[in-house]
């Protein structure tokens, strides 16, 4: 993301021009849009000019047989109502109602802005929904150039395989391949054992070249229960000299491939499902390589939340919750050492509830406390929102918090006008 | 039955039609009432059509007759009239029937020999058919092979020749049972008697003296069996009825000075099939004489009725000879007499002849074990079946009458569990060496292939590990399956990899075991590695409690390399024995064996090892055989978890593997494919590499199917009855029992779930409460997490595809799951209640 210009007054109101650099930004963006924000952003709209009048109604499709309709680029300004995102394409919406006067849309027509990549924007926010801090540090890890590392990443077990690509703030779930594996049985029918693993490693393969680009890739992890990463690993290498050798089209990858060789990290975890990732993505071998990396550190504290949960009851206490309320609680009494909380709260549509999360974020910093913001795209994050969304590690044990009673079944926020 | 029989009276307001006419016809449709209806109402209509002369009479007249025919019929030249009268007041008077019900339920099966049977046969060779009858076809034709064909058509001929000779209208329909849309020729009644008569005895046989009176009746017959038997070609014409496809089996061993008993043994292969016994009334369950009985002497029939003969003859095993078919052929010319040609007529019998080789397929399994040398007869023809197309409407078997009756050898499946490196491939290699299973050359082979890659020791385990990676890394990573039998039980070892990597395949070997045998190295230091929390023994252990095993036998492995310490056997033991009661193994269920399956000690052979003296009690195999069987409901819907799916070698068909969980299976039968929802037709079954019609609850089987696309078949799916399918979850409850846990199981937790073959993504959804392991009462609502040891009830959410099961109430097998995590096993549970199903067929 570029920071083009930045307007903000004490408040912290005003208005931030940005362009996004690559897909990771446009999950920023979609982090930062909130219902009710003023987005200004260079679009294409169909005008349909009607004979009779000079200015465009801004209604397409109300006399199409008698205008004719172009489609022109425009700037146009909206009031948020809606956003959509969908990461694996890449692709940001953000839809409402027309706020500033143009040529050629009336006030109050609705429009969808396409946000895209080097194309850029400008966020105002109103005084009523400031740009708080959480927004703000959103805006600077954004512009932060370093934090552009990618790892491609291959979670597998027989016949099951995720290839992902893992960024900063994104895990992107790139293919899956699935292929049935007959069990080995006796010598008659093993040629089918065989064929289907080699083409199941070759599916993978196939998976990998299309959508890796192993010269700009931090790392390339693989991670299988049993030997099926080391055979997926062979198998590449073989390949790909042999590829290299014959001159072949994919030569060209297969070339970078060989050459990143030292790129590829072998990591045991359990099964090939994706949410194994967490699990490799904590693992020693990953944190010694991508140890400041966000993901491996949003993993590596999950993992102690649920260690330090798991050793409550001997502890003398436990001293790790989740949950709106209870870790509420426990921030009350300044008791948060870490708190990890979902990006999905602060996309919250009610102005209230992301204020009070940013109060909350911004309360445990100033007590000396960790506020780690996870990636609900990431499968710690994913991991964290199925449990609220919210918790706390503490540093000493509240035992109230036990009876604390969980009286809403689906842990929607109740907040209290404090 | 009689409400049946009342039924069917009432729906043909027919007097005409007797009581034990409906009363076959019933039985023959399986108490279907309406079948049977139209039957009969067919049948009628027929008879009418025929216009045939004899009247319908009393079943007095009919006796009368018989007698009277049965005296004729030993008269030369005059078979052929009254076997043709005869068969026709047979089928207006059934009413014997009634009176003889097991002569008359034999005779079925003679009758529908006769189909494929000239009635202008020498008159031993009709003897021969008389007593040859195997059980009634009920299907339609196989196809059949050109052999067969030609042979059933020049039959045809020559019967139709025969018959017009005969100036008698014998319309072949009535003696044509076995057509594919009616498949009930049991319901024409047909006496034995009638079969007597048909015996025209042209030659006159040497001086055997012809009995005149009813009750010297089946005496006589004997005696004129025993008499046919002595002669030379009786093999011959054994082999040509075999060839003609009347199923019936050689008669080896007859004595031809016995009469008698001879005779007696030929009854019993006229003997219906265990299947159609256990159908028939009780009077075959009943029959309390003893085989040696048999032996007595002619006057002692004298005062006995029919049926005491029979239940009598029921009782004597048989013997076989093999036939050439140089010598079927010769038999077949015999017959290569010129003959007018009925095309339709010849069809038909053709289809008679056919069937009849289907019936002797139909009888295979369902034949005594102790009649080997029928069952490798049988196989014998079932070879021929199998290049046969299989009938569209193949009659349903009863599976479970003909299981019980089968009384297969006790088929036990068991799991080896164990660290990893305890042993257990090489114990198993070593057991099935011991055994026989494996011979001295392929063992030789291993050894040394394994010395030459400096795996020495790794010989046995070879034997299972059959896979190059598995052997070049010396360690099993799939399960493997073998088979063995031992004198009494037939064996199922499901071989578990001890690598903690592969317990998911472990945990599929599990569930399809009945028993579990638990491997220990006892070496220095190994066995506290594998018991440790992280090793594999506790976990293994665990999860094959939880897994429904209640036995467990414990080799103690390795004991050679403690020199056979008892003391290291008991320390083992007091370590390992309250930990497996408290997984919930009871003492009366554990049992500790020292071995060592590198030397064999204890295994199958005692040891005789002076180290090893204060160890007296039993070696592995003959605790494996102390074992008793499980129950399986064999009656339910079908229940089968798929292991494997792949295509056939030359066949094109898609076989899959899998346990029967619940149920039974046979060829023919349209099954459900769960989660696809596609239906599949079973086109073979094998169990243990031996085709068989059908298998029941607890068999692990092959199964080719036709009519599926193989994207619809994963391992893991569920085959079950179609009028039952198994449910696929999407959300369900289940009481859960957390294992030690390294991390809680919280709201959310991803998890996945285990089930046999059976593995789905899932997270929980709610903790709703923790209970008391004990009382089952709940201690607290709505935890916040659940630690290890706990027990709790929850609601998990299947991620991705759906998760084919049942309620644990409703399926002990389908109902219980193992919750893993990150490569640990947190929690073993049984599901509760399914509260939302997916069942659209799709794969995400």
């Amino acid at each position: 993301m570029k920071l083009i210009s930045k307007q903000l007054d004490k408040e912290g109101a005003g208005s931030i021009r940005l362009q996004p650099e690559e897909a990771a930004d446009l999950w920023h963006a979609y982090n930062l849009i909130h219902t009710g924000d003023i987005l200004k952003a260079s679009t294409f709209r169909r005008i349909t000019k009607d004979k009779d009048k000079d200015s465009a109604t801004g209604f397409t499709g109300t006399s199409s047989s008698s205008g004719s309709s172009q489609r022109i680029q425009l700037t146009l300004a909206i009031t948020v109502q809606k956003t959509d995102f969908d990461p694996s394409a890449g692709a940001l919406h953000a839809s409402g109602p027309v706020v500033e006067e143009s040529p050629h849309v009336r006030l109050g027509a609705y429009h969808t802005l396409d946000l895209a990549l080097h194309r850029a924007f400008t966020l105002s926010k109103l005084p009523n929904a400031p740009w708080d801090s959480v927004a703000l540090q959103t805006v600077t890890s954004a512009c932060d150039p370093a934090s552009r590392a990618e790892v491609g990443a291959v979670v597998l077990q027989p016949g099951f395989a995720n290839v992902c690509l893992v960024t900063e703030h994104m895990t992107l779930l790139r293919q899956r391949v699935e292929i049935a594996i007959p069990r080995k049985r006796a010598a008659d029918s093993a040629a089918g054992h065989d064929k289907a693993v080699t083409r199941f490693y070759a599916a993978v393969a196939a998976a990998m070249s299309r959508h890796f680009d192993y010269g700009n890739l931090k790392a390339v992890i693989i991670a299988s229960p049993g030997f099926t990463g080391e055979q997926l690993l062979q198998y590449l290498l073989d390949t790909a000299a042999k590829d290299v050798d014959s001159g072949s089209a994919t030569a060209g990858t297969n070339k970078m491939l060989i050459k990143s060789k030292n790129k590829f990290l072998l990591v045991h975890c359990a099964s090939g499902h994706i949410h194994a990732l967490n699990e490799v993505l904590r693992a020693p071998e990953v944190l010694a390589r991508l140890a400041d990396t966000k993901f491996a550190r949003e993993s590596a504290t999950l993992e102690t939340f649920f260690s330090v949960l798991n050793e409550g009851e001997e502890m003398g206490g436990v001293k790790a919750w989740y949950g709106p309320k209870q870790v509420a609680a426990a921030v009350d009494r300044g008791a948060v050492k870490t708190l990890l909380i979902s990006d999905r709260l602060f996309r919250s549509d009610d102005v209230k509830k992301r204020k009070y999360y940013v109060a909350l974020v911004e309360q445990v910093r100033s007590q000396g406390g960790e506020a780690l913001v996870f990636s609900s795209l990431h499968e710690s994050g994913k991991q964290l929102d199925q449990f609220t969304g919210i918790a706390a590690i503490l540093n000493f044990a509240i035992p109230e918090l036990d009876e604390m009673s969980d009286d809403d079944e689906r842990d929607e926020i109740q907040i209290d006008e404090h | 039955m009689d409400e049946a029989i009342t039924q069917v009276k009432n729906a043909l307001e027919d007097t005409a039609v007797t009581d034990a006419q409906i009363r076959d016809t019933v039985w023959n449709y399986y108490f279907d009432v309406d079948q049977s209806v139209n039957f009969l109402r067919d049948l009628r209509k027929k008879q009418e059509n025929k216009k045939q002369s004899a009247a319908k009479k009393s079943s007095k007249a009919f006796h009368e007759r018989l007698l009277f025919a049965d005296t004729v019929t030993c008269r030369p030249g005059t078979g052929h009239r009254s076997s043709g009268k005869l068969r026709q007041s047979t089928q207006s008077s059934p009413s014997i029937s009634k009176q003889k019900t097991p002569l008359v339920s034999r005779c079925q099966y003679g009758v529908s020999i006769f189909d494929g049977i000239p009635w202008g046969l020498p008159a031993s060779m009709n003897t021969e058919i008389t007593y040859c009858g195997g059980p009634t076809p009920r299907m339609g034709l196989l196809g059949g092979s050109s052999k067969l064909a030609a042979l059933a058509k020049s039959r045809a001929a020559k019967r139709q020749q025969e018959l017009e000779y005969q100036q008698q209208p014998q319309p072949m329909e009535d003696v044509q049972p076995a057509t594919p849309s009616t498949p009930s020729a049991i319901a024409l009644p047909k006496s034995p008697l009638v079969l007597d008569t048909a015996v025209p005895s042209t030659p006159p046989a040497s001086g055997a003296s012809v009995s005149k009176r009813l009750t010297s009746l089946l005496a006589e017959r004997s005696r004129d069996r025993g008499r046919t038997t002595s002669r030379a070609i009786s093999p011959e014409k054994q082999s040509y009825l075999r060839r003609t496809g009347s199923q019936s089996p050689s008669v080896s061993s007859l004595s031809p000075n016995s009469d008698l008993s001879s005779a007696s043994a030929v009854f019993s292969e006229n003997i219906p099939s265990s299947f159609a016994t256990s159908l028939c009334d009780s009077a075959f369950a009943q029959s309390t004489f003893s085989s040696a009985a048999s032996t007595s002497s002619s006057p002692a029939f004298d005062g006995m009725s029919a049926d005491e003969i029979w239940k009598m003859i029921t009782n004597k095993p048989l013997f076989y000879l093999p036939v050439t078919e140089k010598q079927a052929e010769e038999i077949a010319k015999n017959f290569a007499r010129p003959s007018p040609d009925d095309i339709i007529k010849d069809a038909q019998a053709t289809k008679g002849g056919t069937a009849s080789v289907t019936s002797s397929k139909k009888v295979q399994p369902q034949k005594a074990s102790n009649r080997a040398g029928l069952e490798k007869d049988m196989k014998s023809l079932s070879m021929q079946d199998h290049s046969v197309k299989i009938p569209q409407s193949r009659q349903k078997i009863n599976v479970v009458e003909a299981f019980s009756s089968s009384r297969r050898k006790l088929h036990i499946n068991f799991v080896v569990l164990g660290h990893v490196d305890a042993g257990k491939s090489t114990l198993m290699g070593r057991l099935l060496y011991d055994v026989g299973a494996i011979d001295a050359r392929t063992i030789e082979k291993y050894k040394r292939d394994a010395s030459n890659i400096g795996k020495g020791s790794f010989a046995f385990a070879w034997v299972l590990d059959q896979s190059a990676e598995e052997r070049a890394r010396g360690v099993t990573m799939d399960v493997a399956m073998n088979s063995f039998e031992s004198s009494k039980v037939a064996f199922t070892i499901l071989d578990a990899p001890g690598h903690k990597d592969f317990v998911p395949n472990m945990i599929a070997g599990a569930s399809e075991a009945d028993f579990a045998v638990l491997v220990i190295d006892s070496s220095p230091n190994a066995f506290e590695a594998g018991f440790t929390q992280s090793g594999q023994t506790k976990e293994h252990a665990l999860l094959v409690r939880s897994l429904g095993v209640q036995r467990i036998i414990v080799a103690v492995n390795k004991l050679d390399n403690v020199n056979w310490s008892e003391f290291r056997f008991d320390e083992v033991k007091e370590t390992l024995m309250p930990f497996l009661s408290a997984a919930g193994f009871s003492e009366s269920q554990t049992s500790f064996v020292p071995c060592s399956g590198l030397s064999g000690d204890n295994i199958v052979n005692r040891s005789i090892r002076p180290e090893l003296s204060w160890y007296k009690d039993r070696t592995l195999l003959e605790e494996l055989e102390s074992l008793t069987s499980v129950e399986r409901d064999i009656g339910a819907p079908l229940q089968l978890s798929v292991t494997d799916v792949f295509k056939g070698g030359s066949s094109s068909a898609i076989n899959i593997t899998g346990r029967i969980n619940a149920g039974n299976i046979q060829v023919g039968e349209t099954v459900l494919a769960v989660p696809s929802n596609e239906t599949a037709a079973v086109k073979s079954i094998a169990i243990a590499d031996q085709p068989n019609n059908w298998a029941v609850a607890g068999d692990n089987v092959q199964i080719a199917l036709s009519n599926i696309d193989i994207v619809h078949l994963r391992a893991g799916d569920i085959l079950c009855a179609s009028a039952n399918p198994v449910r696929c979850a999407k959300t369900f409850s289940a009481r859960i029992i957390a294992f030690q846990l390294r991390i809680p199981l919280i709201k959310g937790s991803n998890v996945l779930i285990y089930r046999g073959r059976t593995t789905e993504a899932a997270r929980i959804l709610r903790l709703v409460a923790v209970v008391d392991k004990n009382t089952g009462k709940i201690t607290k609502n709505k935890p916040r997490h659940l630690i290890s040891g706990q027990t709790a009830i929850v609601e998990l959410e299947v991620i991705g595809n759906s998760f084919p099961m049942e309620t644990f109430k409703a399926s002990k097998d389908l109902g219980r799951i193992v919750l893993r995590q990150d490569g640990n096993t947190v929690a073993a549970g049984i599901v509760e209640e399914i509260l939302s199903v997916k069942n659209d067929g799709t794969r995400d």
